[in-house]
């Protein structure tokens, strides 16, 4: 790092993002030959609980970060694939204060250069020995439900004997495949990940100018604000964006509801434990294997805004709906009358509540006025699978008081169909997907008439309309979105861009009903993704934070896009802890938020 | 989904009697736990440097040792070293050589709250249900110990839970 002479051009940029009580940072970055380097991320870190702030230098090298509050210390992080990454503490500065270059180091060693790719880059390595699409498929779908594969905590070589037993584990926590499936795997796996051809297939040309080119320039004007939010234990499922302004997350592993103020420079943050009775780990019904460091009794999982205002959030293995006072700040709870595993939910125009049911394959909906339930069960695929889910509730008390014979874990023939997703049409028609069963469903929302639909793709997940009644899907092993028009019942594809083709799984998307712009989870590739309808054009924009997975997107009143990091387990992001994400896509920050929102 | 294992296996092969619902089983599988803990202190009595966490079990089980440190992050069998410096000896499989132990250390533990698990995901012998097992903490001047029974395919995540101060603290 060095400093050079004030640019009066910087101290302009610099008015972009700041209250009068906050700093900044600004200079250039440049290789050791002085040639400016495009594309950078610098991050600055600052606070505890932290925030980080993200822009990309641009032409010329350039870069400059506001926001920072004057007193604050802070941490300077420029990164770029290809370059060492540089981490610079620095005290406040002045307005006076001085340009602040760095210079970078180009890395010589490919294995490094390889260990800076996102995720998805080492996962096709094992996807590109696949030859079985039934395989592939499976692998997605069943392989990345928690978890990015591919990064560094995941692309190992193990004996067959240890790949057995994670295989086994991690069939227990719902990630199962078939078995002659599995007995493949520790082959697949352990030949893609050989350091001694992964990393020259991954670096290939990494010494040239086109390898890991830097984002184009639409990009490299956005702002990327990450918040630290809970502890190294947490898993912040899901987030929403208030319209008081505040950003409410559900920490599914300590049963905690956060909210941020992010009108504070550095974020004002406060925790809500919601109550948990006397809920056995994992919750009454708990599954026989819970990650080892779960304080999980309730399971908060997803989360809307009623029409009072309040947040009304599923607790999935606490098998509650929970209510969230926003001003009193307290809870209160209503048992679901049936089912297992509420998940997903979304509130309609009445105020009632609809939300899928997973595990045992409903849709529910409750209405706070009346105080009546309805529990909506969902078709099975065939009368064997009709049977099974009916025995669910019985088996799963007996589980408790018998035990059955080994299983060698679930395997991908027994996986159970999941409601997932679910959202509105604007005729106020109900539609939800069936993850594992590729369907998607209807429900009329007065007469709870059911009709199914098959979907052309695989693992429809978190899907949502536009504002014109088109319904956008993930297809979370597919690497695609669908578009599906409810009238003529007409699906069409769109292949996401992620590089390498194929490696992307994208757990949810939202649509922008401003722009109708539509916003996908980059799970796999520490990304988000915008597609815009009438360019057919997609953008992709890349987060500073290995490991980033996201599982849903929300939007503030200002157009900003919001996401939450809910990798688990937290300790494989880097940094080890969850943090929610606010990406400015033109740079724009206007700070306070909360008085500019209704 | 465990709950897929649970239908699959009562359609297709139905299910047993848990033996350690039996009262004479369970004073059995009490006394071998009980058993386990004092073989378990008479081996190995050194002075651990820094942590050491042992879990051992019988021949007739594959059970695994799961050691969560202050920074949250597990050791065990697929996660051989956290960042806060635990390491796992080995994992302890049917084919393994005796002495059917497992064991966790840190050399400079950090300061905080430790969590102890124990998963019974595989038998090796015979058709036990249940299983015994004991823990052994040390570090330097103490010693914690617990026993007890975990069943087939059920993860008992917290065994134990225990605090180390900043006497261990690294620089």
């Amino acid at each position: 790092m060095q400093r050079s002479l004030v640019f009066p051009f910087f101290v302009a940029l610099l008015v972009f993002s700041t209250t009068a009580q906050s700093g900044g940072i600004y200079g250039r970055v440049v290789s050791e030959s002085e040639s400016p380097i495009v594309g950078a991320m610098v991050t600055v870190r600052f606070g505890s609980p932290f925030q980080e702030r993200t822009v990309f230098s641009g032409e010329e090298g350039r870069y400059a970060v506001s926001g920072i509050p004057d007193e604050s210390d802070f941490l300077v992080r420029v990164r770029r694939i290809g370059w060492q990454d540089i981490r610079s503490p620095h005290s406040p500065m002045g307005e006076d204060a001085s340009a602040t270059d760095f210079t970078m180091t180009r890395l010589t060693d490919p294995a490094l250069v390889a260990a800076q790719l996102p995720a998805n880059h080492w996962y096709g390595l094992v996807l590109e020995q696949l030859d079985s699409e039934h395989e592939r498929e499976q692998l997605v779908r069943q392989c990345t439900f928690c978890h990015q594969q591919g990064n560094a905590a995941t692309r190992l070589q193990r004996s067959p004997e240890e790949w057995q037993k994670v295989l086994s584990l991690m069939a227990r926590m719902g990630g199962g495949l078939d078995q002659e499936f599995g007995a493949k795997i520790p082959e697949i796996f352990n030949t893609a990940y050989d350091p001694a051809t992964a990393v020259a297939k991954l670096t290939k040309g990494f010494e040239k100018p086109g390898f890991a080119p830097p984002p184009s320039a639409e990009v490299r004007k956005a702002v990327i604000d990450e918040y630290q939010l809970g502890g190294r234990s947490s898993m912040q499922h899901d987030m929403i964006m208030h319209p008081n302004g505040y950003a409410y997350s559900v920490d599914m592993t300590t049963d905690s509801l956060f909210r941020l103020d992010p009108s504070v420079p550095g974020g004002a943050r406060e925790i809500y434990p919601i109550p948990n009775g006397s809920n056995p780990l994992g919750g009454e019904l708990a599954s026989g294997a819970l990650p080892s460091n779960t304080d999980m009794r309730v399971g908060p999982h997803s989360l809307q805004v009623g029409p009072d205002g309040d947040v009304w959030i599923t607790l999935a293995v606490g098998n509650q709906l929970a209510r969230f006072d926003i001003d009193e700040k307290s809870f209160t709870t209503e048992d679901l009358p049936g089912g297992i595993y509420p998940h997903t939910l979304r509130i309609d125009d009445r105020g009632r509540i609809w939300y899928t049911i997973a595990v045992s394959n409903h849709v529910g909906v409750y209405d706070p006025e009346s105080g009546q339930h309805e529990v909506i069960r969902v078709p099975a695929r065939s009368f064997g699978e009709e049977v099974t889910l009916r025995l669910i509730p019985v088996l799963l008390w007996l589980s408790q008081h018998v035990d059955f014979e080994p299983s060698g874990g679930a395997g991908e023939g027994a996986s159970l169909p999941i409601p997932y997703g679910i959202d509105f049409a604007p005729d106020g028609g109900v539609w939800f997907s069936q993850l594992n069963a590729h369907r998607i469903g209807r429900i009329d929302p007065e007469t709870f008439e059911l009709e199914m639909i098959d979907t052309p793709f695989t693992a429809p997940r978190r899907m949502r309309f536009d504002s014109k009644g088109i319904l956008w899907i993930p297809g979370f092993s597919s690497n695609l979105i669908s578009k599906f028009d409810p009238q003529t019942r007409e699906f069409e594809h769109i292949e996401l861009p992620i590089e390498p083709l194929g490696t992307e799984t994208p757990y949810a998307l939202n649509v922008d009903l401003v722009t109708d712009d539509v916003w996908i989870c980059g799970t796999n590739s520490d990304s988000l993704i915008r597609y815009q309808q009438a360019e057919k054009k997609f953008t992709v924009f890349p987060l500073p934070t290995q490991v980033t997975y996201t599982r849903d997107v929300d939007f503030g009143a200002d157009g900003s896009v919001w996401t939450s990091n809910s990798n688990v387990p937290a300790w494989q992001i880097e940094t080890g802890v969850p943090r929610i994400i606010r990406l400015h896509v033109d740079g724009n920050v206007d700070m306070p938020m909360v008085s500019s929102n209704p | 989904m465990r709950l897929t294992t649970l239908v699959a296996l009562f359609l297709l092969a139905g299910c047993g009697a848990d033996d350690s619902g039996d009262p004479a089983r369970l004073s059995e599988l009490n006394e071998s736990a009980a058993s386990l803990s004092e073989e378990l202190s008479a081996y190995g009595a050194d002075e651990p440097v820094g942590l050491k966490v042992q879990l051992s079990f019988r021949s007739d089980v594959d059970l695994d040792l799961y050691v969560t440190g202050p920074l949250a992050e597990t050791v065990y069998f697929a996660n051989h070293t956290s960042k806060s410096g635990g390491e796992i000896s080995r994992d302890v499989r049917c084919d393994s050589e005796d002495p059917r132990i497992e064991e966790v250390v840190f050399n400079s533990p950090l300061p905080g709250r430790y969590r102890v698990g124990v998963d019974f995901p595989a038998r090796c012998s015979g058709d036990p249900a249940a299983a015994a097992y004991a823990v052994l903490v040390k570090h330097p001047g103490e010693e914690l110990r617990k026993s007890g029974v975990v069943h087939l395919e059920q993860f008992d995540v917290a065994v134990l839970e225990f605090e180390i101060g900043d006497k261990y603290k690294r620089d």
